[in-house]
């Protein structure tokens, strides 16, 4: 496994949290889950809201009790210690910084309550605002800085106590576009240069991607898949992993041959689809998902590419996008396909193909999947 | 940050005066021109039979700082300012309970109790404290039944009743701004704190405190203005050396029948609260 270290630095081990909402009944936020993060990795949790993300990080900070299962941390179990005890820091969503304190103050206050030498704070303080580029702010009140150094300011204000563990909730959702996408670059750089193991809850799947050295998804309270970026990606192992991260065609079919590494499975409209399963073979007549991507089928007209599946179909919708267009092409038995095709020639239209045209679609076996939940 | 004024269209300024005026009058007759009066009369002469005679003198202002008079308004100070604290320690737990109640509905059944004593008259409220501290009073009693006093206490006519009876009127003055300020509180800062090594303690004096300075300041000033020239209070349950400046001021003009004297307190007492007001604006200040 290519993990930056080996060294378990989180171990979540059967984590249970429940809550009792006003109708009186017990709901599960966190059912169950299992997860190890390493050390000195980009680690994310990935899920839509409510999937249970920001309650599985608040119980590593300590700032929820779990109902069940314990945390473990670098080896020492952590369960029942409060916030205040546990070698983590953590950046929260709307940063809550102190506004009855300057910056200074602000990036201080940990150091402080640790009652770390005086000299020493304003050396570490200073070393750190350098690091997040803010040291001519330390004589500022939060409220006169803008979102970005906010967001920088309360990334300082938890590095500085040089934690074991940085745990950081959706820091980046309040900033705008620009900003975060130059904010992600700077925490990754930051990340490295620290070294430590960064927990990143997220629901934006790419800002997981270019972040993360392993994400895990979540729904529902339960960890649906762990896995490199382009792992989870490429070869999601459930419909709602392939669903929540990126775009993906699904296509109900029915398993007809196993052959070698590849599956064929039968489209509704009878067409033959090959799906390299590396191997894996599936019972005949078991009805599964075909996903592929739709930047992975191409569109065209006249010569047929040499692969394993090329389809007729008409185009039947065209939505450009400035980088790429959209193709939406409708097979025999009204099996729909959206291909998505990088406009890398500009011939003075929106599209290489027209509306209503018949045209073929293909793609290389092992570019699809198969999913059976 | 700053917003910059813009001067006011025509039809703007018409507005403006509609809306203002007629609050901007009450003050100026009922509050401005009153409080020139006694200015003016403070530097005048009292007659024979109590009458204003227009002589200017400040002999009115001399009387004012016999070391007498003085020890009154330190008295004064001293009392106020007990009620005061007094009135903190007592409210800020239950401001703080009101404000983190997650239910409304208990919320403002606990709001609605803060008020309900308004709904009664201040005189007759303070009165009821001379029946319940009374030498025969329920508390005596309660006291005797339970065995724990064999004579009755003297609870009455002295610092103690109107100090009880100073904290139980002005404490609602407290609590309401000290609820509002609570409430206002975004507590995932206490979060942070204890996420960044503060216990609760910590949490509570670096984050929570300091936060609630303006409620605590609002409501100091609400309580300590009104009870250092309080009068009905030190008259009904102080004693007969329980003076405050209050009564001072209310025997000159209706006993002594010595205005301008009276008017010369008076602007001491207003200097006096102006001076505590803005010390206390430049210590709490810092933090708002």
């Amino acid at each position: 496994m290519p993990h930056p270290s080996q060294q378990p630095a989180v171990e979540l081990r059967d984590l249970i949290k429940q809550y009792v909402d006003p109708n009186g009944e017990v709901v599960a936020a966190v059912n169950q889950i299992n997860l190890t993060i390493y050390d000195e990795e980009f680690f994310s949790l990935l899920g839509p809201s409510g999937c249970g993300k920001t309650t599985t990080l608040r119980m590593i900070a300590g700032l929820d009790v779990p109902t069940s299962g314990t945390i473990t941390l670098f080896g020492e179990d952590v369960t029942d210690k409060p916030a205040y005890r546990r070698p983590v820091n953590t950046v929260f969503q709307r940063y809550a910084l102190f506004p009855h304190m300057n910056i200074r103050d602000n990036v201080a206050f940990g150091l402080r309550m640790r009652s770390v030498p005086k000299d020493e704070i304003g050396d570490r303080v200073q070393a750190v605002l350098k690091l997040v580029r803010l040291e001519k702010m330390g004589d500022r009140r939060p409220s006169q800085l803008s979102g970005g150094q906010q967001q920088r300011v309360a990334l300082a204000r938890a590095l500085v106590n040089e934690p074991e563990v940085l745990l950081l909730d959706e820091p980046l959702g309040a900033l705008d576009l620009k900003l975060r996408q130059a904010m992600q670059e700077e925490l990754k750089r930051i990340q490295q240069e620290v070294g430590i193991c960064f927990i990143y809850v997220t629901h934006d799947q790419e800002e997981a991607l270019t972040m993360s050295d392993r994400i895990a998804v979540m729904n529902d309270g339960n960890i649906l898949q762990v896995d490199r970026p382009y792992d989870l990606y490429e070869e999601p192992k459930t419909r709602f992993v392939a669903d929540f991260i990126g775009e993906t065609n699904f296509i109900n079919a029915v398993v007809m041959e196993n052959e070698g590494d590849c599956t064929q499975v039968r489209l509704a409209g009878g067409q033959i689809s090959h799906v390299d399963t590396e191997g894996k073979h599936l019972p005949k007549e078991l009805p599964v998902t075909l996903a592929i991507r739709p930047e992975k089928i191409f569109v065209g007209v006249g010569e047929r590419p040499q692969v394993l599946n090329v389809f007729e179909g008409i185009v039947k919708n065209i939505v450009y996008f400035g980088t790429d267009t959209y193709y939406d092409v409708a097979l025999a038995g009204d099996v729909m396909i959206t291909a998505r095709q990088q406009n890398q020639d500009y011939t003075g239209t929106a599209a290489t193909v027209a509306k209503d045209e018949p045209v073929y679609v293909a793609w290389r076996a092992h570019n699809a999947s198969l999913l059976t939940e | 940050m700053s917003t910059q004024a813009t001067p006011l269209r025509k039809h703007e300024r018409w507005l403006l005066g509609i809306l203002v005026g007629p609050s901007a009058l009450y003050l100026l007759v009922l509050f401005v021109i009153p409080l020139l009066i006694v200015l003016v009369y403070s530097f005048l002469t009292r007659g024979t039979y109590g009458q204003i005679v227009w002589e200017f003198t400040l002999q009115n202002y001399v009387r004012v700082f016999d070391p007498l008079y003085l020890g009154i308004l330190w008295y004064s100070i001293l009392m106020a300012g007990l009620n005061t604290l007094l009135c903190l320690l007592l409210s800020y737990p239950f401001a703080y309970h009101l404000a983190r109640v997650g239910n409304a509905r208990t919320r403002n059944v606990l709001l609605t109790l803060v008020m309900i004593p308004f709904w009664t008259n201040f005189l007759i409220r303070t009165y009821a404290w001379r029946v319940i501290l009374g030498t025969d009073g329920p508390l005596n009693g309660a006291l005797m039944a339970l065995g724990v006093i064999e004579e009755p206490l003297s609870l009455l006519f002295n610092n103690g009743a109107v100090i009880v009876g100073l904290v139980y009127g002005y404490m609602p003055f407290m609590v309401l701004p000290l609820y509002a300020a609570i409430e206002r509180i975004d507590f995932s800062l206490v979060e942070a704190a204890n996420d960044l090594y503060a216990n609760g303690r910590a949490a509570f004096l670096r984050v929570v405190l300091p936060l609630s300075m303006p409620g605590i300041v609002a409501g100091s000033i609400l309580v300590f203005i009104p009870s250092l020239g309080t009068f009905v209070t030190t008259d009904l349950l102080g004693g007969s050396k329980t003076v405050m400046i209050g009564n001072l001021i209310q025997s000159q003009f209706l006993t002594s029948r010595d205005w301008p004297f009276g008017s010369a307190f008076s602007m001491l007492l207003m200097a006096a609260v102006l001076g505590a007001t803005l010390f206390y604006f430049r210590k709490g200040g810092r933090t708002l």
